[in-house]
């Protein structure tokens, strides 16, 4: 790996290109929640800023939407002393094996590469919201101007060209790394080891077990306690039934988007896209 | 600093305390992480509210807001009963072995120190100011004049037992009962805390304007200083006192004397009194107190005499005192504090102001009283890169522009990514920065201003004459059009004047008028073989982190402060695993020595201690400069719900008598417990800098923190039926603010000498312009402060709290 000799993480730092699997580690014990990475990510993706209102909380916007493919959570729980814990969770597109999203596209617009990079090609992409309901993180919005459906794409520009995600490229802690799917495992499975030792008994790696992610989460407690995430990450039910039964018809439908549209109508039902719409979004 | 960003790495304990470093200096979380990794340190987090650094911490421990000398007390008194300081660095290098003057006494009844001349009475306690003659604020001399010690610290009068008597009432139970943190969660920490005193064992202390910013705010730094010393965490990497600055250049601006009390590289502004130079220089040139000390304030000749030739060049000669008359002098015990200045302001003693960079109508204190004080100007220059509120005071909210008759004039200025210069972070390092972009429009850098404005008044002086034109006539500007900041740094770093070679660094300089200076601690910045602020060399040949050829240092490269502290009397570290510096039986090697490069290391033995810029040599425990006593005492905020424990009869710092003239003054008036309640604080978030001005205007930023907010604990929320996402209206008996009632278990409830409290927390980044608009948290600060520095009580105050 290519690296400068001062800091991985410098915006300038060369990564290599040539990874098998990428893939990113979220340790949410070095995350301070800055939301550099959420800044980032609306920069160089040159997404605009929503209309937010302070809903008691830190944690703003809410939730993702087509404009905002990444958000830092904010949970807020007391221990058994009385004593306030806080948690923070990057929540973003997991860029999954075998991803749900992908295996409910009719036209083939949600693409997985063969790193691993799971990414919407808008050219193909018909807003038909299959891959916002599939998606078992809720991490697909469809905009209703445009039709399309928008999501994290792991700055594909940017790797391709050498650089790391924004995201990783913005955090000042080390929290947020990029590279070879297997070896950040291994890190990983090294954090919970050390954190466990720290006293953090429920430290865990999320995305590494029978359900493996392109982003791997290091918690220091369980999944439970963050608001997002499933505690076990699983493909979705309707996914599994379509991908059984149907996904030889939709191999077929790719390219015909009106067909696609169709078997949607047919499979899943009519389009929901107002529920997929984030409240900002509403508001404006 | 004393020690730098990434020494964190190299600490065992990480103690923060008075800051939120984790939101408001993210960088620092990267160093910290690696102590934790790499050292297995330990993070604790002592702070009023459970902030984003608290849910990083190891250990959390709430305290009430303002207390925090009671808690530092109550961990000093620890170590001294527990007996973990480390002797032999106390011994060797703190003046815990002096002994001080008879007459030097406190009195725990009344809650003051000897020599206290009371001037007044407020609310049953006195306030007033010490005379130190009088009152013993001195080390007491043998019969040949010697200042007397006792090296086996047992000497009843010796620093180290006036200490040990001073704080043995800081019990665990006293802590406690002031501070609202639990007895044991206290002593969890203190017990850590106190491991620090075995010599390889180091703690660094992180702070910032939770420490500073209260009516005793250098005592609350003091009391950190005292535990570091009594700790031998001083001078050693991972140790320290360490402030974190709270904007990128505000070291470098602090360097470069931006307060009122010093010209460049901490010189003094001259008195009235001091009408020559030999006056000036007999006042402030400081003797030896021990035979060997270095003293090295004693060049203060060469450095007043070098900034005075950069000033006014060819002009300046020794026949004419070097043009010291040309210097601006304050009035005998005047003080031009930014409080102060705000108070003459508002009572019409100003006619126009230069507000350069401030934004002082959502940042100062007492902000409603600062507004109007603004109307009282025939006219405001405000150089800023947006129109802030205080260029906008004129049609602020509730006022009628027609009755105010400030004619305002804004200048646009460039920003830092704008312009070409030098940053100095926390850590001393001095940094050039390139330019990255234009500024736009007709923005222009700073400099360039300053340039077109001395410019135009020397040609006005010339073409009109006026009073006393000579110090802008005669001045030493040799800028062209535009300014090259390379140069004046040039000029900072100092020259020979007749060669106009530039000085090797500042033991170069001359008291005779052949060099000139712009600020000694910055020479050796800019040397003949170049400027070594834009270096960038990543290796680090240390160990340590130090980095030396990674920009530049003050002083001299000198990456950690009091090094030589770091050693024994042989040379040797402290912590062999990380050392600073170590002696090789010739000379000192590692970081720059703060020390003579071949000064043997048993010279400390003799007088010539680590120490070497105060004129005892050694490092102070205690320390009679200080307007509000030698040692740190807990007084209550001056606006508190409670009664001191330690001296009923002395609540607040006795010490306020500055401020006691503006308390209940004019749209001042000090609020009570019966009509306001609970406690609040003011502070940042990571997502906004200072007034907002700036963050305000970045649509993203302002996404993330979109509205003014108030964070209010669980339980009087519920107490008042304010809602999560409510509305709410916080009222101190200033002003009133309104923000979304943020409702958190994080704001702790507290039991406090048997009272329960509720703390409340307001962020100060708000006000009427921007993309963002909301109230100030400042509207409801008092304009009040510390003694020694006037820096603004926004932490500690009472108010009351509605829904809106």
């Amino acid at each position: 790996m290519i690296t400068s000799a001062m800091n991985n993480n410098s915006n300038l730092a060369l990564v290599d290109v040539n990874i098998k699997r990428k893939a990113m580690l979220y340790d949410a014990s070095k995350c301070t929640a800055c939301r550099g990475c959420q800044g980032a990510c609306k920069q160089w993706h040159d997404l605009p800023a929503e209309k937010t209102h302070n809903w008691g909380s830190y944690q703003n916007p809410k939730d993702l939407s087509p404009k905002t493919w990444l958000i830092i959570r904010f949970d807020e729980h007391v221990d058994d002393r009385g004593y306030p814990v806080w948690l923070f969770n990057r929540q973003s597109c997991f860029h999954c094996d075998n991803p749900d999203c992908s295996a409910v596209c009719p036209t083939g617009a949600m693409t997985v590469r063969d790193d691993g990079v799971v990414f919407v090609n808008h050219e193909l992409c018909i807003g038909c919201g299959n891959c916002a309901d599939a998606c078992p993180f809720g991490v697909p919005h469809i905009d209703k101007e445009t039709e399309k459906s928008y999501k994290c794409n792991f700055c594909i520009d940017r790797i391709d060209n050498g650089l790391a995600p924004a995201c990783v490229s913005a955090c000042p802690t080390g929290a947020l790394k990029y590279g070879e799917r297997e070896e950040l495992e291994k890190e990983a499975l090294e954090r919970v080891k050390k954190l466990k030792e720290m006293g953090f008994t429920e430290a865990n790696a999320y995305g590494v077990g029978d359900y493996k992610t392109g982003v791997i989460l290091v918690l220091p407690f369980s999944p439970e306690k963050y608001s997002w995430i499933p505690p076990k990450p699983q493909h979705t039910k309707p996914v599994v039934w379509w991908k059984e039964i149907l996904s030889p018809l939709g191999a077929i439908a790719i390219g015909a988007s009106a067909l696609g549209a169709l078997f949607h109508y047919v499979t899943i039902g009519p389009k929901r896209v107002e529920e997929a719409l984030p409240e900002e979004e509403e508001e404006k | 600093m004393t020690n730098h960003w990434i020494d964190i790495k190299n600490a065992d304990v990480i103690l923060i305390m008075g800051s939120n470093a984790a939101e408001n200096h993210p960088i620092s979380w990267k160093w910290v992480e690696k102590a934790r990794e790499e050292r297995g340190a330990k993070v604790i987090v002592v702070d009023p509210r459970f902030t984003r650094t608290a849910a990083k911490a190891d250990i959390y421990a709430p305290i009430r807001i303002g207390t925090d000398i009671a808690f530092v007390g109550g961990l000093i008194n620890y170590i001294i009963q527990t007996k973990s300081y480390n002797e032999e660095y106390v011994k060797l290098h703190t003046n815990a072995s002096w002994i001080v003057d008879d007459k030097f006494d406190f009195d725990p009844e009344e809650g003051v120190f000897s020599g206290f001349i009371k001037l007044g009475e407020f609310e049953g306690s006195a306030y007033g100011k010490y005379d130190k003659k009088k009152g013993g604020w001195t080390y007491k001399r043998d019969e040949n004049g010697e200042i007397m010690r006792d090296p086996t610290l047992q000497h009843p009068r010796c620093v180290f037992q006036l200490l040990k008597k001073h704080f043995s009432r800081y019990t665990p139970e006293v802590v406690e009962k002031i501070t609202g943190c639990p007895k044991e969660k206290f002593l969890e920490i203190a017990k850590i805390v106190a491991s620090c005193g075995k010599p390889d064992r180091v703690m660094t202390h992180m702070y910032a304007m939770g420490l500073t910013q209260h009516t005793y705010g250098t005592q609350n730094i003091r009391s950190f200083v005292i535990m570091q010393l009594l700790l031998g965490n001083i001078g050693l990497a991972g140790g320290g006192i360490n402030a974190l600055r709270g904007e990128s250049n505000v070291q470098g601006s602090t360097d470069m004397c931006l307060l009122f009390h010093i010209l460049p590289g901490y010189l003094k502004t001259p008195r009235e009194s001091q009408q020559t130079l030999q006056q000036y220089l007999d006042k402030y040139t400081p003797k030896p107190l021990i035979q060997g000390s270095v003293n090295y304030w004693k060049n203060y000749p060469k450095f007043i005499v070098s900034l005075l030739k950069a000033w006014w060049g060819a002009k300046a000669t020794k026949e004419n005192d070097f043009c010291y008359s040309y210097l601006p002098k304050l009035d005998d015990g005047g003080n031009y504090s930014h409080i102060v200045l705000f108070e003459k302001m508002f009572d019409g003693h100003f006619e126009g102001a230069f507000l350069w960079g401030q934004n002082a109508a959502v940042g100062g204190p007492n902000a409603n009283k600062e507004r109007k004080a603004l109307e009282k100007l025939k006219w405001m220059v405000c150089v800023d890169l947006f129109k802030t509120e205080t260029a906008e005071f004129w049609k602020r909210p509730g006022v009628n522009p027609a009755e105010i008759q400030t004619e305002v004039f804004l200048l646009p200025a460039a920003a830092s990514y704008e312009k070409q210069g030098t940053v100095t972070n926390s850590g001393r390092w001095c940094q050039w920065r390139w330019k990255a972009v234009d500024p736009p429009g007709e923005a222009k850098p700073d400099a360039d201003i300053i340039n077109m404005l001395f410019k135009k008044i020397r040609e006005l002086y010339e073409k009109e004459g006026g009073t006393f034109p000579d110090p802008i006539l005669d001045c030493y500007w040799p800028y062209g059009e535009e300014v090259n900041t390379e140069e004046v740094l040039a000029e900072i770093n100092g020259f020979d004047w007749k060669t106009r070679k530039r000085v090797a660094n500042f033991t170069k300089l001359k008291d005779d008028g052949s060099t000139a200076c712009g600020n000694w601690l910055y020479s050796g910045v800019y040397p003949e073989e170049g400027n070594l602020a834009k270096r960038r060399n990543t290796d680090d040949t240390t160990g340590i982190g130090l980095y030396p050829e990674f920009t530049w240092c003050w002083p001299l490269n000198r990456r950690i402060l009091y090094n030589r502290a770091s050693c024994d009397d042989k040379g040797r570290p402290w912590c062999p695993d990380r050392p600073v510096i170590w002696w090789d039986g010739s000379r000192w090697i590692g970081d720059v020595p703060d020390y003579g490069k071949t000064t043997p290391p048993d010279a400390v033995l003799k007088g010539t201690g680590a120490f070497i810029m105060l004129p005892e040599g050694v490092a102070r425990i205690w320390a009679p400069g200080l307007k509000d006593g030698p040692f740190p005492e807990f007084y209550e905020p001056l606006e508190s719900f409670t009664k001191n424990v330690l001296h009923p009869k002395q609540n607040f710092n006795p010490a306020i008598a500055l401020s006691m003239k503006f308390v209940n003054g004019p749209m001042n008036k000090k609020g009570s417990s019966s009509q306001f309640p609970y406690v609040a604080t003011t502070y940042r978030v990571c997502e906004h800098y200072q007034s907002g001005a700036l963050t305000r205007n970045i649509p993203y930023l302002v996404e993330m923190m979109p509205d003014m907010f108030i964070e209010i604990p669980v339980e009087l929320a519920k107490e008042k039926g304010i809602k999560n996402g409510d509305k709410v209206r916080v009222i101190s008996a200033r002003g009133t603010v309104e923000g979304i009632a943020v409702v958190t278990h994080r704001m702790m409830p507290l039991n406090v000498n048997g009272k329960r409290v509720y703390q409340i927390g307001m962020p100060w980044h708000w006000g009427y312009r921007g993309l963002s608009t909301g109230d100030s948290a400042n509207k409801a600060t008092p304009h009040w402060g510390d003694p020694n520095t006037m820096i603004p009580e926004y932490k500690g105050f009472l108010v009351n709290i509605e829904k809106a």
